[in-house]
């Protein structure tokens, strides 16, 4: 006889529709439950992952120590109601002005700074392209088209922030976390793109062999890489090439402080240029050209492949394949399973590990145990979403 | 290899998989036994016909296109004209986006492995991902150019050319989008034959195995129909791109006869340009919105998920459905994971195949991951 064996892993006594410990970071318990789990010795997994529970961001940062409210599921989801699903894209010209204000009145301090930058690049292109159109300079338009992108850009990573508080609803069951590893990655194409036609500049330069010197843009670049300098403290925790991601905010704070970095660095090579050129270096353009373009290559490029990562829904990077191997070992060996099939591990956003399984089970055996053991293993490992689906034959 | 013995042996050798389990465990490990769903997938004939034919396609276009911008640069270098070297950048840059949709094609149906266990097709949405953006860059570049030529008015900005050579471009575009969109409808009743086709071999072939398993395994050769309802992600960004493109080289054609006519209003010219780059920003705003919705695993759209809880509680011995999750791997692909609170005394396994049959009759779903809980 088959009987069905029940397993709740979050205990009995909760709803099963609780839909908060899904998304949410209540389980920041669960996050150093895990980092704990990991420090005690796990035998021939302890070196790989130990690693992995290391803080990388050791300096304590207020950023980072964010009060775990903030990011979730309680009344800081002030501007759109509980059912109301806002599509993304059909947002109208007055809901972004509220929103724009509401993103004043209850942002975390990361949103704030982020909006004020995004202000002074809106300020500084508009001002730039203005004087540009009516002097006549093509130099400093298309500066001011670079920045007019930037800044796009950078107003969609502020809506992810904003936006991704919002608790999960019918249309998107995961919650909307995922938006900021979407606007991590666009900063991060976005860069890649910037690289390359930075390199076709040089090129360019290289092939006209252009000895105009633009002097006036000396002055744009200054100004440009103050304002991006600025960025680049507002953001100074994130300002490093390889970082350990643990939470989604990680990644958009991580892409918005190497577009600062990128644009500082970008700026700097433009001065770097004028000042060789003035010192009579011959193509001094196209080698400071092509060095900032290797160098932000170089910069976004981990950040790349880790959003990308994200968004193919890959296996996490922070769990060592081995550690699923070896899991998947220590399920088949148990004498009840006869084989284990679609094991499949995926982030939503970094920290918050889906996994579905199927196993292939003797039929008439109790199964509350084996399920217990499953659950474990994989809690271990840090998933925290596991559907486990058993088939009697 | 490997994967593909693992998989073809689950159906057949269910019985003896007692005996060489503790042995097996040894083989396993380097290698993870792995969704059958998404790796027999790969090999589905029809589908990768229509891989073929895409990559057939796509890969012809690169060519002329490649042909063309070779003649450009060599005439442009020597008549010495500007114009016609960017117009040669701007065909650099559809090269490229048709270059990241084959890329997309061929690399989609790489088997999945243990790192990618929902196998590659996710990458087809990425790269349409990343068309859009070069499009958008493109507009950028060709409103840019506008303004450039606004600001030389000094300089002669010679309208025949510009005329020309945005005609010329307005009618490659032309004949891409034209033979994109037509193939698209042949290729549709040509898939529903193959469908059927194999379908009655796959029953022949397997009429002795009773196993519910193998024929639900099966069918998702079925399923490929609904991806081919709308275009391969794929074709869809090419196209688009080659219709936002058509888009902007008449407004550039426009703005060049006006100045062809009267080569002193250049500021129609700019306005012109803003207006086509405005429409053709618009046209990928759809697509856009799709995009982001299946990285954001997203419900699909055309998709009621209320329905679909609706439809699961009517199934017999579900009492409570919860944890519903739907997404969808790339257009057509979609899945699905709830867990399941069943009447008491009902017998799971029927749950579960009461739940596989609903999902992959009434919405498509063939890849479902059901857990039943008891009290």
């Amino acid at each position: 006889m088959e009987r069905s064996i029940s397993f709740n892993p979050r205990g009995d006594n909760e709803l099963p529709n609780d839909r908060s410990s899904d998304v949410g970071y209540a389980a920041n318990d669960r996050r150093l439950a895990y980092s704990r789990s990991f420090q005690q010795s796990h035998g021939p997994r302890t070196p790989a992952v130990t690693e992995a529970a290391k803080p990388f961001l050791d300096r304590t940062v207020s950023s980072i120590d964010m009060p775990p409210e903030i990011y979730s599921v309680d009344g800081n989801d002030v501007f759109y109601g509980d059912g109301k699903d806002v599509e993304i894209g059909k947002v109208s010209v007055l809901d972004m002005v509220w929103e724009i204000f509401g993103v004043l009145r209850s942002g975390n301090r990361q949103m704030k700074r982020l909006f004020l930058l995004i202000a002074l690049n809106v300020l500084y292109s508009t001002t730039e392209l203005s004087i540009g159109i009516f002097t006549g300079r093509v130099g400093l338009v298309s500066d001011a088209f670079h920045l007019t992108f930037g800044c796009g850009l950078l107003t969609f990573s502020l809506f992810a922030m904003a936006t991704s508080r919002k608790k999960p609803d019918h249309a998107y069951s995961y919650g909307y976390k995922r938006l900021e590893v979407l606007s991590a990655f666009t900063n991060a194409l976005f860069l890649m793109f910037m690289s390359f036609s930075l390199a076709v500049e040089a090129l360019h330069a290289f092939i006209q062999d252009e000895s105009e010197h633009k002097h006036y843009l000396i002055v744009s670049a200054v100004t440009n890489l103050l304002v991006n300098l600025l960025g680049v403290w507002f953001f100074r925790n994130y300002a490093r090439v390889n970082i350990a991601y643990r939470k989604a905010e990680d990644m958009n704070y991580h892409s918005v402080c190497l577009h600062v970095i990128a644009d500082s660095i970008r700026s700097a090579g433009l001065i770097l240029a004028s000042w060789l050129l003035s010192l009579g270096v011959e193509n001094a353009e196209v080698l400071c050209l092509g060095l900032v373009s290797v160098t932000v290559f170089m910069l976004v490029m981990p950040l790349f492949k880790a959003t990308g990562g994200v968004l193919l829904q890959m296996a996490p990077p922070n769990i060592p394949s081995s550690a699923l191997s070896k899991c998947l070992r220590q399920i088949t060996s148990r004498e009840d399973v006869m084989e284990v099939l679609q094991a499949r591990f995926w982030e939503v956003v970094p920290g918050h590990t889906v996994g579905s399984l199927r196993l292939q089970v003797k039929s008439g055996i109790d199964e509350r145990p084996l399920l217990q053991y499953v659950y474990d293993v994989y809690h271990d490992l840090g998933v925290q979403d596991l559907t486990l689906q058993t088939d009697y034959t | 290899m490997e994967l593909e013995q693992i998989c073809i042996l689950k159906p057949d050798d269910e019985e003896e998989m007692e005996s060489p389990s503790p042995s097996k465990t040894e083989e396993n490990l380097g290698v993870v036994p792995l969704s059958c769903a998404f790796t027999r997938q790969e090999h589905c004939v029809s589908e990768t016909k229509e891989r073929e034919e895409s990559t057939r396609r796509l890969s012809s276009f690169i060519l002329l296109y490649l042909i063309v911008m070779s003649v450009q640069i060599v005439g442009g270098f020597k008549a010495n004209s500007l114009a016609v070297m960017t117009d040669a950048a701007h065909l650099l840059s559809d090269v490229a986006g048709l270059c990241v949709s084959l890329l997309a094609i061929k690399v989609s149906s790489w088997e999945a492995n243990p790192r990618n266990s929902f196998g590659f097709k996710r990458l087809e949405v990425l790269a349409a991902f990343l068309s859009v953006q070069l499009i958008w860059l493109v507009s950028g570049v060709i409103i840019h150019e506008a303004i450039q030529r606004l600001l030389s008015r000094s300089r002669e900005v010679n309208g025949e050319i510009m005329f020309g050579i945005s005609a010329f471009g307005f009618f490659m575009n032309l004949v891409m989008v034209l033979w994109l969109g037509h193939n698209h409808s042949h290729h549709h009743h040509d898939h529903h034959h193959h469908h059927h086709n194999h379908k009655h071999q796959h029953q022949y072939h397997h009429k002795e195995v009773v196993a519910e398993e193998e024929e639900e395994e099966m069918n998702p050769l079925k399923g490929e129909k609904s991806s081919s309802k709308e275009m391969n992600i794929n074709i869809q960004g090419a196209y688009l791109h080659a219709m936002a493109d058509m888009i902007q080289s008449l407004g550039v054609m426009i703005g060049g006869g006006i100045i062809w006519v009267k080569p002193k209003w250049v500021l129609v010219d700019l306005i012109c340009t803003l207006v086509f780059s405005a429409f053709a920003l618009a046209a990928t705003l759809p697509m856009l919105k799709n995009i982001f919705g299946i990285l954001m695993e997203r419900v699909p759209r055309d998709m009621d998920i209320e329905k679909l809880e609706r439809g699961l509680k009517r199934i017999d011995g579900v009492k409570i459905v919860y944890d519903l999750h739907v997404w969808e791997i790339t257009v057509g692909r979609i899945v699905l994971s709830c867990h399941i609170l069943p009447e008491p005394g009902a017998s799971p396994k029927e749950i579960i195949t009461g739940v596989r049959n609903f999902c992959r009759k009434s919405y498509g779903i063939y890849h479902v991951t059901v857990q039943v809980e008891s009290e």
